[in-house]
């Protein structure tokens, strides 16, 4: 190695955003990794007992809900944010907003309104039975129920994603298609698509990540997935090492899921070039076409948000009572200020990894900031026992005292490690954007890579740091796994408040908190729609 | 920098925030003195209204602050396992006797001193080495809809897997704890041959792939999907007095039959409690414990949550009571813990999903 190039390797280790970032990355993995340590005894009874009886129903079923979630979050999802983008009529602006909107209602939560509603006194048979005297049973506690729940409260993900790289998108490609002859449709498949390939896919990444790590929901159910296994195996069984094979197998999906998409976005660079970009002249659409523009788009609504919320109201009417007071004021409390603490540290680390990636093109600052991400697809209640053991061996040997265990501070890490892909993808997206010429215009200005990120980034991906810190924020308040096992005494949040009536089969109570969070999401998504605005202008 | 830093100081300032909380309630915990502390931790799974109430009155009476971190039993028994001589818990409640065999057998309890409180509980319901007691019961039975089945043909648990039920039985997962521990009586009362082929007769007899909770599984009696449901008893009381106008109808049309009355028993399950090894409040521990099993708490648990009360000088509640008298397995509830891991894999060996 000639002198040159061991300054030069030198400049790169002793780059301050690479050193925080590796830092920032070891904590993150510390807990993870402390879990698979336990592997050492090597017993394999458990393991084979399942892989005989139990594998291939967990993966058909995590695969059948991947694939078709994914598939018709997508449909779902462009389609509305195409109309959104490209037409005007009535009530648009109010469908922009709603379409968000079941993404404040947690899964597990929307399982428990649709099977209440679909169930032998729920409002669908119970009309049959009472007024037109037929009796019907439906059943919605299967495979295909956890999809349709998960297409219509997750479809936003794709939706938000893909509008707002519509929104950004050159108008000028729209219109060379129109000018060398192409009909709409046409160019929505042929140009549109092709290019829009990469935000349609982060968002079904993030999709299928939500889905094959969800715990709630197919369990209500009683479907089976590599998830529910995990949690079985785990501490029902009582076979760490069983459940750790499983968690490495759901692991390596996801790698896979990743892999692929970090391949076909491998191409792509269009950045814009200039800080101004020309907004879309939306078309005005006739009536007819109108009606049908709103229909189209109120089936998502109506189905991911109106008929819960219509349920959920009227249980709140039977349960009410129970619930005035000041406790519950504190619970409310609870889910609001861990959610802000939890949203603004995971949006600020994925700022710093996700900048130390862009900034270098090496393979480590690439490893971290995908090894980092990996949380997401591990069941919380994985993550929340890693970060235990990890903890309470901080403590002892390196305190001799309690220091982190049984603090809300554990709580906070364990929503960093679980959430911080959502942030990072909202934020690398934001970097996306903007391309490396502006940094690279300020850094040949004179300016260092500090002040840069400060005076030049920051500013330029405004947007999408607050779009990391809502989702994120979402993300938190509708946890659940998790948080029960790492909360401190007497710590309650509205989505503990919820399970614990669900679990003791009183569904009806779970319905006040269960608003009163999904009021918390609204406002918040509302409160993010009117930045989006603003930054539009 | 300067615009990260509101952030980081609002982000830490919350964080403080919520350490300070917790740092009173620490420093209250570490007096170690043992006979004069005023707390005491709980890990439970049950969290009840009825529990909440209990527990404020007995903060109210005692003085004691009561702090309560409620999970799944088996979340729970879990972070015990990995806090060892670390945990703040002083008591553990569970709704299963499995699970309390279990949390025995890791070493993580130590057995309950007051003789005269344990005395108020039939042998049959609590620990033999006195490790834990329970402070509630019900049973496993049978529903079925009044108008439509005579409960003449019901006999046994076992009778469940002969081929006659075929398409007829309603029974939730076998990763429920209450199906679990019924799959570990049959081993324990029959060997575990006869309980795996009991096992499969079950599956092969089932109305549909099992779904949903206890309640779900009522009201797919009413709705025609099957001829018998297994449950426990509570849950009939809680929807005949349900808030759901819908499902007190239903729970009025229910009626429940004891099984294996001429044999060994109707299978009987447990809300119990044990004071965990490491506890810091033994004494506070032993109090609650006297103050769940005594005679008014007894028959508020009865009276409100439709359990049948431990404390044998209890009355049982009306809607309980007329269920009827039933002759309760004597196998030993201490035994479960041993064969309910066996009995969980066998009906994952089974289908049992």
């Amino acid at each position: 190695m000639n002198l040159r190039s061991l300054k030069r390797n030198l400049n790169i280790n002793l780059d301050s955003w690479l050193f925080i970032s590796i830092i920032l990355s070891f904590f993150l993995l510390a807990p993870i990794v402390t879990l698979f340590t336990s592997l050492a005894s090597q017993n394999i009874d458990t393991f084979i007992h399942i892989s005989k009886t139990l594998l291939p129903e967990y993966i058909k079923n995590s695969f059948l809900i991947a694939l078709f979630t994914g598939l018709f979050t997508m449909v779902i999802g462009v389609s509305t944010a195409w109309i959104l983008t490209m037409y005007e009529f009535k009530f648009s602006k109010i469908i922009n907003v709603g379409l968000i909107l079941p993404l404040a209602i947690p899964t597990y939560i929307a399982g428990y309104v649709y099977s209440g509603i679909f169930s032998y006194t729920g409002i669908i048979s119970r009309t049959a039975r009472n007024i037109f005297g037929y009796n019907l049973n439906l059943d919605v506690m299967n495979i295909y129920g956890v999809i349709f729940i998960f297409t219509f409260f997750l479809y936003p993900y794709v939706f938000i994603i893909t509008r707002s790289f519509f929104a950004k998108q050159s108008l000028s490609m729209l219109e060379s298609a129109k000018v060398l002859g192409k009909s709409d449709t046409q160019t929505f498949f042929f140009v549109v698509l092709p290019l829009a390939r990469t935000a349609i896919t982060g968002g079904i990444t993030l999709v299928i990540m939500e889905v094959l790590s969800a715990f709630g929901l197919p369990s209500y159910f009683g479907v089976q997935t590599f998830s529910t296994g995990i949690f079985r195996t785990w501490l029902t069984l009582g076979d760490t090492d069983a459940a750790i094979n499983l968690a490495i197998i759901l692991m390596g999906l996801v790698f896979t899921i990743i892999f692929i998409e970090k391949k076909s976005r491998g191409r792509r660079n269009y950045s814009f070039s200039n800080t101004k970009i020309r907004p879309i002249n939306k078309k005005q659409l006739s009536n007819k076409h109108s009606v049908i523009a709103i229909i189209f788009c109120m089936v998502p609504i109506l189905f991911g948000f109106i008929i819960p919320l219509m349920q959920l109201i009227s249980w709140t009417f039977m349960t009410y009572k129970d619930f005035i007071n000041y406790k519950f004021i504190k619970v409310i409390w609870n889910t609001f200020s861990i959610a802000i603490a939890g949203a603004i540290l995971t949006t600020i680390i994925a700022v710093i990894i996700s900048n130390t990636s862009r900034l270098k093109k090496g393979k480590i600052s690439k490893i971290l900031s995908k090894l980092t991400t990996i949380g997401y697809s591990i069941p919380g209640a994985v993550i929340a026992i890693g970060v235990m053991t990890f903890f309470i061996f901080v403590d002892r040997k390196i305190f001799k005292q309690k220091v982190f265990y049984g603090t809300l501070f554990l709580m906070v890490f364990a929503y960093i490690i679980r959430y911080l892909a959502v942030a990072y993808n909202s934020v690398e997206s934001g970097f996306d954007k903007i391309g490396m010429k502006f940094n690279e215009a300020s850094r040949t200005l004179g300016y260092g890579k500090t002040k840069t990120f400060f005076k030049v980034d920051i500013p330029m991906i405004k947007g999408s740091v607050i779009g990391a810190m809502i989702l994120t924020f979402l993300e938190i308040i509708k946890e659940l796994p998790l948080t029960l096992i790492l909360r401190p005494f007497n710590f309650q949040t509205l989505s503990t408040y919820s399970k614990q009536y669900v679990d003791d089969e009183m569904v009806q109570h779970s319905a006040i908190p269960s608003i009163v969070l999904i009021l918390i999401g609204i406002i918040i998504i509302v409160f993010f729609e009117t930045i989006n605005k603003k930054k539009e202008k | 920098m300067k615009k990260i830093i509101p952030f980081i100081v609002l982000s830490a300032g919350l964080l403080t925030g919520c350490f300070k909380n917790k740092e009173e309630v620490k420093v209250s915990s570490e007096t170690k003195t043992p006979k004069a502390t005023k707390e005491l931790n709980i890990y439970t799974q049950r969290n009840y209204d009825i529990d909440k109430e209990l527990i404020a009155e007995f903060e109210k009476e005692t003085g004691v602050t009561v702090n309560v971190s409620k999970a799944g039993a088996d979340e729970l028994l879990k972070k015990l396992e990995i806090e060892g001589k670390d945990t703040p818990a002083d008591l553990f409640i569970t709704t299963d006797a499995a699970r309390l065999g279990r949390a025995k057998d890791l070493d993580l309890l130590q057995p309950i001193k007051d003789k005269e409180v344990l005395d108020l509980v039939p042998a049959n319901i609590r620990d033999k080495d006195n490790y834990w007691t329970s402070f509630t019961y019900r049973a496993r039975i049978f529903a079925y809809n009044k108008a439509k089945t005579d409960p003449s043909v019901f006999s046994t648990y076992e009778d469940l897997a002969d081929p006659k039920w075929k398409g007829k039985i309603l029974v939730r997962s076998s990763t429920n704890s209450y199906n679990q521990a019924l799959i570990a009586s049959m081993i324990a009362a029959n060997g575990e041959e006869s309980a795996r082929k009991w096992i499969r007769g079950l599956v092969a007899n089932m109305a549909r792939s099992p779904k949903g909770n206890d309640r779900d599984q009522s009201k797919a009696v009413i709705a025609g999907i099957g001829e018998v449901a297994i449950i426990n008893t509570y849950y009939l009381g809680k929807m005949i007095h349900s808030a759901d106008p819908e499902e007190r109808k239903v729970g009025e049309q229910l009626a429940i039959f004891f099984p294996n009355q001429d044999g060994r028993g109707t299978h009987i399950n447990v809300s119990g409690m044990g004071i965990t090894k490491y506890s810091k409040n033994i004494i506070n521990a032993e109090k609650f414990i006297k103050f769940y099993l005594n005679e008014k708490s007894q028959s508020r648990f009865t009276n409100e949550n439709y359990e049948y009360p431990s404390n044998k000088n209890v009355a049982v509640n009306g809607t309980v009571k007329s269920w009827g008298d039933f002759k309760i397995d004597d196998l030993t509830l201490s035994e479960l813990g041993k064969n309910f891991r066996k009995g969980t894999i066998m009906a994952d060996e089974e289908g049992w999903k």
